[in-house]
């Protein structure tokens, strides 16, 4: 039991409130579309299936294929490489080169392709700065999506990264308040009363809060070390410590230290690196790199999955004109640490993915309750104050994003299927859907006033649209489950499970809430016979 | 089955069924709903919460750590629904405490 004495208490919970208040309803998109990016790479390889998959990430012979892309790109842009497997399986190439922009901004220009798995030919070929190699990048778009609106909702760089820093301290602090406030944190695990309406409100947001506390602290602190660490941390290292080199900052602390030797030389089969990789780590390969592909001072960096056991994979070293082994590289500098371990440990400690669907099921369910608790709190702290003009708005814009937020998301999705069935700009198209469907859903709890109503239609309306999603999927084109379970694609078939089941337990609960609201007159006037 | 997954079940299942009877038991929850008596003491409380975390010590003794973090978020997410599981069994007017 924490005992604090009464004015602080009351000082916490204004800090534990306030902060809910300013940024809450940001915090809640970012954890919701968090944990809907749990499941990021099933959910490109449902929306995104290829007809005939490949059993490795990156298969055998991808090294010849990367070869000839290499000899159709211009040796400027030869920098640096890196690819990995996305939706499907397919593999995205890119070369590019670091430049500055008429502002002095580091960017990137280069030359993009995606590459099948299965019989190696490169298609989308697209070349120019970093908006050029964006365009038409449609083979991960919906996962993309999701990932863009929780890592910086979709605000260009770096405020966006900032925002959603400063999002993620806010959702520190609120953990670390509601955990001081809360005095009987072990002892009220299970306790949820339901003699009110508020007070089982309040009992539901503390008793979601205390078993989602260690959880919700891991994910606040992770996510905002990745939002700060480039878009604030590596300018500032730099500035301070390589005369505002960001490039050499970057490669200083996760790269390799360049040696420059700039004589032509061909580059060895990648093919030979990454089965002499998977033999060393026992697992598969994550992602690719090279520097200076074509020079004598080429470098291959090959990060692996972690292996059965591990909770990161390692990372090696290869010359890549000779392909011979050179180290082990640690996650932080040329030495292994403490610190580098620790930094090792942010991904998948925020990504969940260390081991498989597994691991990214339990971190799916502990985000649900993430974001339950936010929306709790909001509502709790909005609802008790309903009767005050000035907190009236923010109530309903709780009530319209907090139920309306999952429904845009899955109108985004459905948006994803027609406009590619149209052949339409897919990125635009989802963001505007996204934007009206949640622009509506705000306009509706400001025109009801009836705040309960208007949860209850948002609900049935989610879970009608999670229905008829995989239905929608197969009429714009998708395949059918015989074909993906004959590839071993299940992404597909279980991704439409889910969403049927999670469309009948939204209707269940719409069910479950009118019930209650044909009820409430009658527990009322019971309530006030006992008291 | 990996070794992982292997790990993660043997040690949720005893957690759960720990957690379960100590969200059956718990003191202040039967004392809302007037039924004190049956509440479980402290010695079973510290019994059955050693019960529940004791898998997690043993994957951390073993060096499971994959599987440490999946027993500890499946164990956190299970707490969460057995406590709103009891809240929706608990009648919707409870007595005073």
């Amino acid at each position: 039991m924490i005992s604090l004495p009464q004015r602080e208490t009351r000082s916490l919970l204004a800090i534990h409130g306030w902060s809910a208040v300013f940024l809450g309803l940001l915090l809640y998109t970012v954890i919701v579309t968090g944990v809907a990016s749990v499941f990021g790479d099933e959910i490109g390889d449902w929306a995104n299936p290829i007809e005939q998959p490949s059993a490795q990430r990156f298969p055998a012979g991808l090294g010849n294929a990367l070869q000839q892309f290499a000899d159709s790109v211009a040796p400027e842009l030869r920098e640096s490489f890196f690819a990995f497997p996305r939706s499907g399986g397919r593999i995205y190439a890119q070369f590019h080169r670091d430049e500055k922009d008429a502002n002095g901004r580091p960017t990137e220009r280069g030359v993009v392709v995606d590459i099948d798995p299965r019989t190696l030919q490169m298609s989308n070929r697209r070349e120019g700065d970093e908006d050029a190699m964006n365009d038409d990048d449609t083979v991960n778009a919906l996962p993309d999506f999701f990932v863009n609106l929780h890592v910086r909702l979709h605000v260009p760089e770096p405020w966006g990264l900032m925002l959603t820093g400063v999002l993620g301290l806010a959702m520190l602090v609120a953990a670390v308040s509601g955990f001081l406030l809360h005095r009987h944190l072990i002892r009220e695990l299970f306790t949820l009363r339901r003699r009110k309406k508020l007070l089982s409100a309040r009992d539901a947001h503390v008793v979601a809060g205390s078993w989602n506390l260690v959880f919700s602290f891991v994910l606040a602190f992770t996510g905002s070390f990745f939002s700060f660490a480039t878009s604030f941390g590596v300018p500032v290292l730099a500035m301070v410590a390589f005369n505002g080199d960001q490039q050499a900052a970057f490669e200083t602390f996760v790269g390799n230290p360049p040696v420059n030797d700039p004589r032509p030389a061909p580059m060895a089969n990648l093919d030979a690196m990454i089965v002499d990789a998977t033999r060393r780590a026992h697992a598969e390969t994550f992602f690719v790199s090279v520097e200076h592909w074509g020079r004598a001072d080429a470098r291959a960096t090959i990060s692996m999955l972690p292996a059965e056991g591990e909770v990161f994979g390692t990372t090696y070293v290869y010359d890549g004109p000779s392909g011979a082994y050179q180290y082990e590289k640690p996650p932080l500098g040329r030495v292994p640490s403490f610190g580098g371990n620790l930094f090792s440990l942010m991904a998948p400690l925020h990504f969940g993915n260390f081991a498989g669907v597994l691991s990214k099921a339990a971190w799916f369910a502990l985000g649900f309750a993430a974001a339950y608790v936010a929306l709790s709190g909001m509502r709790l702290w909005t609802q008790r104050r309903i009767d005050q003009p000035a907190w009236r708005p923010l109530a309903q814009a709780v009530n319209g994003i907090g139920y309306g937020l999952p429904l845009a998301l899955i109108v985004a999705s459905a948006t994803y299927f027609v406009a590619r069935a149209l052949d339409a700009d897919l990125q635009p198209a989802m963001m505007r859907m996204f934007l009206i469907t949640l622009g509506a859903c705000l306009l509706a709890s400001w025109l009801v006033r009836d705040t309960a109503r208007v949860a209850q239609t948002l609900l049935i309306l989610t879970g009608a649209m999670l229905l008829g999603l995989p239905a929608l999927r197969l009429l714009c084109g998708g395949p059918t489950w015989a074909p993906m379970f004959a590839t071993a694609q299940f992404a597909v078939p279980a991704l439409d499970t889910v969403l049927v089941i999670g469309g009948l337990a939204c209707l269940a609960g719409a069910y479950r809430t009118a019930t209650r609201m044909r009820r409430a007159p009658q527990t009322l006037a019971l309530e006030r016979v006992t008291e | 089955m990996t070794t992982t997954t292997l790990a993660v079940t043997i040690a949720i299942i005893p957690s759960v069924l720990a957690l379960l009877r100590l969200a059956q038991r718990d003191p202040k929850r039967l004392r809302l709903l007037g039924r004190r008596r049956d509440a479980a003491g402290t010695r079973e409380r510290r019994a059955l919460a050693a019960l529940a975390l004791g898998p997690g010590l043993v994957l951390a003794v073993c060096g499971l750590w994959p599987a440490l973090l999946i027993w500890m978020g499946l164990l956190l997410a299970a707490g969460w629904c057995l406590a709103q599981g009891f809240a929706g069994a608990a009648p919707a007017v409870a007595r005073k405490p």
